[in-house]
């Protein structure tokens, strides 16, 4: 569960983007932050998801007040709690699709090699399946997406925190993304998705606009 | 994340930035490869230098008397000899003339002196004939023989006073200090020594050696005379330290010029790779880490980049300059080059820690 209230936050000070925002996330809820471009969806998504700290308010996940923690103790958290997307995937070009998806391992500190098999398992059930040794370069715009949402859930995160997942995607490949997200969100993981695509706050069962 | 595994990705990123990688390592090769070969020149210097002024004639030191009361004595040349810090040693008279008799009006002149030493151990080498074993003979130094009409046939010598000595052998000086022209055996009944000359086994004991000749010639070694290469072995130690000094600015400017060629190189790499490093903080990466995983990627390029410079540094010391460095001085000079290495890389890798990951995500 996310717990932000009172959230003030700009790039520059003293222009606030994010004026006095409160929200609560239940855990295995699908949330969408929506609104018009500019108005701080992705950097709410990124205030609760601790990469940026508040001027004031707080974020609690799961209780823990992520301003209270080192920088060193955020990532750690972030490593083992969080999955993240981005509106553009960012992959490795140079690392296979399994060695992709299973990078978050490094920064949590656990055995690569115990995950390989969900990793190559969550290329197959995104219909990737035997391309786990290929590298990204050889893949469109939806599968490299689809090796965003297997690198957001390997770890089998509390939260997974996804920025325009589907800004790129045409409708069948925004459909597998949003069918795995809707999975982990089941599985009692918090989903929250900053969009303003029509197709994915229909799909999510809360929806908090910025207006 | 773990050490081995901060290695493992700081040598996959070596490995895939090709390029830099390429740069990193040309500049360790290169500037190790330099190093190394302007030390073994040094070295080879500094060596010449040293063995120049360890020749006799600089380790050479004369005691002379200049007192109205005789200090010194003729058996202060075994005296002298007994010191294990002395090759050879000789006590000599004040120099008197001689000349050929058998020539008229009596020819040229030279400067006799009467010797006490260990004939055998004398700094001379003898031409021809042999040394004199008995008070009444002499030997020439060969150009004084031509000078006074004496040739190997033999001759006499006479002194001013009439005296003379038969001519048994020839010889030359073996350095600039050692005994010259003509030389007779001491009269010690009859004789005064002038002057005790001693030959020490290296420069660094001359001050030694002196003070203890000194001594054991006792009270009145104030009225002695010291003439020695005090200027020579100053010269040593400016000629010895600019070579030292030399190489320090050797070493000052290859990592100078490392480090800031590596800095640049850093700057850029670090720049062109802002996002993937972005991405490691969003997905969890600590500064820390990515701090370690900038500068090892460049030490894991620079360290066999710098072996292999000092490789083909020593090479060329070897060849061009009959020098090879020593073990410690290749292993400092690597030693500094990844020391420099990692300090060049600071800069950028701590920036790149500190940079926001979220601008650098959102603005690729």
């Amino acid at each position: 569960m996310i717990e932000a209230r009172d959230l003030v936050f700009g790039y520059r000070r003293p222009q606030a983007i994010l004026q006095d925002v409160s929200v609560s996330l239940e855990s295995g809820t699908l949330s969408a932050l929506t609104g018009p471009s500019g108005r701080g969806k992705s950097t709410l998504l990124y205030l609760l998801a601790g990469l940026l700290l508040p001027w004031s308010g707080s974020v609690a996940v799961d209780g823990t007040d992520q301003a209270a923690l080192s920088d060193a103790a955020r990532a750690r958290y972030r490593a083992r709690h969080f999955g993240f997307m981005f509106q553009d995937v960012i992959l490795d070009p140079r690392r296979s699709l399994v060695d992709a998806v299973l990078e978050p391992t490094l920064y949590a500190n656990v055995s690569r090699d115990a995950h390989v098999e969900r990793a190559t398992s969550l290329l197959s059930s995104l219909g990737l399946d035997g391309r786990s040794a290929a590298l990204p370069g050889q893949l469109s715009g939806g599968q490299a997406q689809r090796v965003g949402v297997c690198r957001a859930l390997l770890m089998e995160p509390r939260v997974v925190f996804a920025d325009e997942p589907t800004g790129n995607l045409d409708t069948e490949s925004a459909d597998v993304v949003l069918d795995q997200l809707e999975s982990a969100a089941e599985g009692g993981a918090t989903v929250v998705i900053a969009t303003h695509d029509p197709r994915v706050v229909s799909r999510c069962g809360a929806r908090i606009e910025l207006a | 994340m773990s050490l081995v595994s901060l290695l493992r990705e700081s040598w996959a990123a070596a490995r895939a930035g090709r390029m830099f990688s390429l740069l990193y390592a040309a500049v360790a090769v290169v500037v190790v490869a330099v190093m190394v070969t302007l030390m073994g020149q040094a070295a080879a210097q500094r060596g010449a230098v040293e063995e120049m002024f360890e020749s006799p004639g600089y380790r050479t030191v004369t005691l002379t008397s200049t007192g109205d009361a005789p200090e010194l004595t003729w058996d202060m040349a075994q005296a002298m000899d007994s010191f294990t810090a002395v090759e050879s040693a000789w006590v000599s008279s004040a120099a008197f003339d001689v000349h050929n008799p058998a020539l008229a009006g009596e020819g040229q002149r030279a400067a006799a002196r009467e010797i006490a030493a260990d004939w055998d151990e004398l700094p001379i080498a003898l031409v021809s004939g042999r040394l004199p074993t008995a008070g009444g003979e002499a030997v020439l130094e060969v150009t004084v023989a031509e000078r006074l009409g004496i040739d190997a046939t033999g001759g006499v010598v006479e002194r001013g006073s009439g005296r003379q000595w038969a001519v048994v052998g020839f010889f030359e000086s073996a350095h600039e200090r050692a005994p010259t022209s003509v030389l007779v055996p001491a009269d010690v009944d009859s004789s005064q020594p002038h002057a005790a000359t001693f030959t020490v086994a290296s420069v660094a004991r001359i001050d030694e050696v002196t003070s203890l000749v000194a001594s054991a010639v006792g009270s009145g070694a104030g009225s002695l005379a010291v003439d020695r290469s005090d200027e020579v072995a100053m010269l040593q130690e400016v000629v010895t330290g600019s070579v030292s000094e030399y190489g320090v600015v050797i070493v000052a400017t290859a990592m100078g010029s490392s480090l800031l060629t590596v800095l640049f190189l850093s700057l850029l790499t670090v720049h062109s790779r802002r996002q993937e490093f972005g991405r490691r903080r969003a997905l969890g990466m600590t500064r820390a880490d990515l701090v370690v995983l900038i500068a090892g990627q460049g030490l894991v390029v620079t360290l066999p980049a710098a072996l292999l410079g000092a490789g083909i540094g020593t090479l060329i010391a070897a060849v061009a300059y009959q020098a090879v460095p020593s073990w410690v001085v290749l292993g400092t000079v690597v030693t500094l080059q990844c020391c420099v290495a990692l300090v060049a890389q600071l800069p950028s890798a701590v920036s790149a820690g500190l940079r926001d990951p979220v601008r650098v995500i959102r603005s690729p």
